[in-house]
């Protein structure tokens, strides 16, 4: 009788326990609040952002063969970069070494050296962004500036990294390993320039050889709409009220305090402008780190988009869109997006809301462009100084069609740094 | 006495909600559990179309490469028409009608192996061995040859062969479409996998429950006409099934990008006022 007087009361207290520490654990685990959508949601937006190394990859492959003659390889059923990138993932014992540094000499002898491809990017990388191009094989190296890499064909032992700024060479040492995947590439069906690695203006530049055929091509343009960005990038638990200003063309949404969306739909630009603080890092890996991660959280198809510059004084980045391996330059040189960090509390980003996305048969038969020499020959003769001329590139130009929004023509052209701006040189020599 | 059935119901109560709160526990883990186990979300979205009566068969997660491709409709078939030997044949709309005068007979439980040997003679079919067989739009009466394309088919009405077969399995006539001038517009691209592509069909509701995935494959349609130039794109098709027909319903899937592409035939130039 005693026993059962305490039996209710023992067991009342232990089911109270026990559903206080269910209660608690349910509640407390953060895994429980995963739902089905977010992981839905998930796949379809990783499949539209790139990894890093696509963004960040290399844009030009230069093939020296046994005689020392060179070629660009360009693209044309498949993306030679990215195969001669598929050979770099599995280095094994890379040691890193400076062999020169200055010396012109030095530089050009490894960069032109027989039986080698050079990959080249348009603008100076650290090797903290290079390494994710190799599988994060060369992480443990210091994080050295480097422009192109040199892959010989027949040595298996021996990379070479350069920075064009200050002549260094860097010579890698990796395990002995097998190049017939390497040399295979080499083998795809691509078309070639011919061209040769020299200095210009005291700086490295491929030239062409030849005056090259080029194709023009014809796009349908992805026309993404201002609500997409506007959902995606204002639309946060702590901002619920956005306000839209409407001026002639151009519409400006904004959550009060934080941040600004604006379009201009005349000209199709987005700019995105985020006043929220940032941990304003000065050097450069920081910076290209987080203006990938700025692309992500923006949402436009990356599609062919690549790193294309970097100025490390206003910490601008520029991406463009490229086709068949050729980067494209709309008005005013501006590319596809840019992103900019301006101090600790303003970060700005432009992009473009019109993208090539599909190819058409186009039937304008191709365009001539000169050789590099003739090119800067032509452009001395119209009065332009040599020594304002910082970068040369082949490239297309946008132009709308003028029958259809949803057409876009690229156009062939040599495109010029010059004064500080991408201009195309039939612009340069008509405008003279 | 009062108070002790008071203390009764409160117990009932609370194992009620203790076993409530432990069935809760227990479901929670074995969804962190399959999370972790499996990486990613595609096996179980799988199992939660089979949950849903949707028969699917082992699906692969192999991605692969794939071109943007033009190709140009003309009448090369026309002018080159007269080599037909034993055959009436018209040409209408950009489409090879023929009628054989002899009826050509065939193989009665493989016609496509007695047509695959003749497909090479140029007076019994134009460009035959640049067509295939295509089994999955064949039936018994029909043959269905598909006109290849860098390593896959074109399942396009305006690139085929369709052989009409009468009972005493002997071809009577058949129909050709030809696109001339089939190229690559753009390098290659990667490819969704056939999981991918059935995981977001089933995402966009474009599979009913108590259905059946009868085929998949990996075709070239189109998607774009631009006066005589036709633009196609690597494509996913799926066929599905509802359990209790014998009608499959087609459905495609964008594999560069995993959009749903609905049946459009328009032309792009013409299309442009409604665009603007």
């Amino acid at each position: 009788m005693k026993f059962s007087k305490y039996l209710i009361p023992i067991a009342l207290t232990i089911a109270v326990i026990v559903s206080l520490t269910l209660s608690m654990v349910l509640w407390t685990n953060p895994a429980n609040y995963r739902s089905k959508q977010n992981t839905n949601q998930n796949s379809q937006t990783e499949s539209m952002i790139k990894p890093k190394h696509y963004v960040y990859t290399p844009t030009q492959a230069v093939y020296t063969n046994r005689e020392g003659s060179q070629k660009i390889m360009v693209n044309r059923l498949v993306n030679v970069i990215a195969e001669v990138k598929k050979t770099m993932r599995d280095y094994q014992d890379p040691s890193i070494k400076e062999t020169s540094s200055g010396s012109q000499t030095e530089y050009f002898k490894i960069a032109n050296q027989p039986n080698s491809i050079m990959l080249s990017y348009p603008t100076p990388v650290s090797m903290k962004i290079l390494n994710n191009n190799v599988n994060n094989r060369f992480k443990k190296f210091p994080n050295h500036t480097v422009t192109r890499i040199v892959l010989p064909t027949t040595d298996s032992t021996k990379i070479y990294l350069l920075n064009d700024q200050d002549f260094k060479v860097y010579q890698v040492k990796v395990k002995k390993h097998s190049l017939k995947s390497l040399n295979n590439v080499l083998k795809l069906s691509m078309r070639t320039i011919p061209a040769t690695f020299k200095l210009f203006n005291k700086k490295p530049l491929v030239y062409v050889n030849t005056s090259v055929q080029m194709e023009p091509y014809e796009y349908l343009v992805d026309r993404q709409s201002e609500d997409y960005y506007v959902s995606r990038l204002l639309s946060n638990d702590d901002s619920q009220n956005i306000n839209a200003k409407r001026h002639k063309n151009v519409v400006i949404y904004g959550d009060q305090n934080s941040m600004e969306l604006m379009f201009n739909s005349k000209t199709r630009m987005g700019r995105f402008s985020d006043y929220r603080p940032n941990k304003n890092r000065q050097n450069m890996t920081s910076v290209l780190n987080n203006s990938y991660n700025k692309l992500s959280d923006l949402g436009l198809p990356l599609d062919n988009v690549r790193f294309f510059d970097y100025d490390s004084g206003s910490r601008t980045v520029m991406y463009r869109t490229f086709v068949e391996g050729f980067p494209i330059f709309r008005a005013n040189g501006f590319g596809t997006i840019s992103t900019r960090t301006i101090n600790s509390s303003a970060q700005r980003m432009n992009f473009s809301l019109d993208n090539p996305e599909v190819p058409i048969p186009s039937k304008k038969g191709y365009s001539t462009l000169p050789a590099t020499a003739t090119l800067i020959k032509r452009l001395v003769n119209s009065g332009y100084k040599v020594k304002d001329i910082k970068k040369i590139q082949i490239g297309y130009g946008w132009q709308k069609d003028k029958n259809s929004p949803l057409l876009v023509n690229l156009t062939p052209d040599w495109y010029i740094f010059y004064n500080g701006k991408w201009q195309s040189y039939t612009s340069m020599i008509n405008h003279y | 006495m009062n108070f002790r059935r008071i203390e009764i119901i409160f117990l009932v109560t609370f194992i009620a909600i203790d076993i409530f709160l432990f069935g809760m526990f227990q479901k929670n883990t074995d969804l962190q559990a399959e999370n972790v186990s499996q990486g990613d979300s595609n096996a179980k979205i799988v199992k939660e179309m089979r949950n849903d009566q949707i028969k699917v068969d082992d699906l692969s997660n192999k991605k692969g490469f794939a071109y943007y491709l033009s190709g140009t409709q003309d009448d090369l078939l026309r002018d080159q028409m007269g080599q037909l030997v034993n055959q009436t044949p018209h040409y209408i709309g950009h489409e090879l009608e023929s009628e054989f005068k002899e009826p050509v007979t065939v193989s009665a439980d493989a016609p496509q192996k007695t047509i695959n040997r003749m497909m090479s003679d140029p007076t019994f079919i134009l460009f035959g061995d640049e067509y295939t067989y295509n089994k999955q739009l064949s039936t018994s009466r029909t043959i269905v040859y598909s006109q290849k394309a860098m390593g896959g088919l074109m399942y396009s009405s305006e690139a085929q062969i369709r052989f009409a077969l009468n009972s005493n399995h002997q071809i009577v006539s058949y129909s050709q479409t030809y696109l001339q001038d089939i190229k690559s517009l753009r390098e290659k691209s990667e490819t969704i996998s056939e999981t991918r592509a059935l995981i977001w069909l089933y995402q966009y509701n474009e599979i009913p429950n108590n259905t059946k995935v009868a085929w998949t494959e990996l075709g070239y349609t189109k998607l774009l006409s631009i006066d005589d130039d036709r633009v196609f794109i690597p494509t996913w098709i799926i066929a599905i099934k509802p359990q209790n027909s014998t009608q499959v319903q087609i459905k495609r899937i964008n594999a560069f990008t995993g959009g749903i592409i609905k049946e459009t035939n328009e032309n792009l130039k013409n299309s442009q006022v409604s665009s603007e």
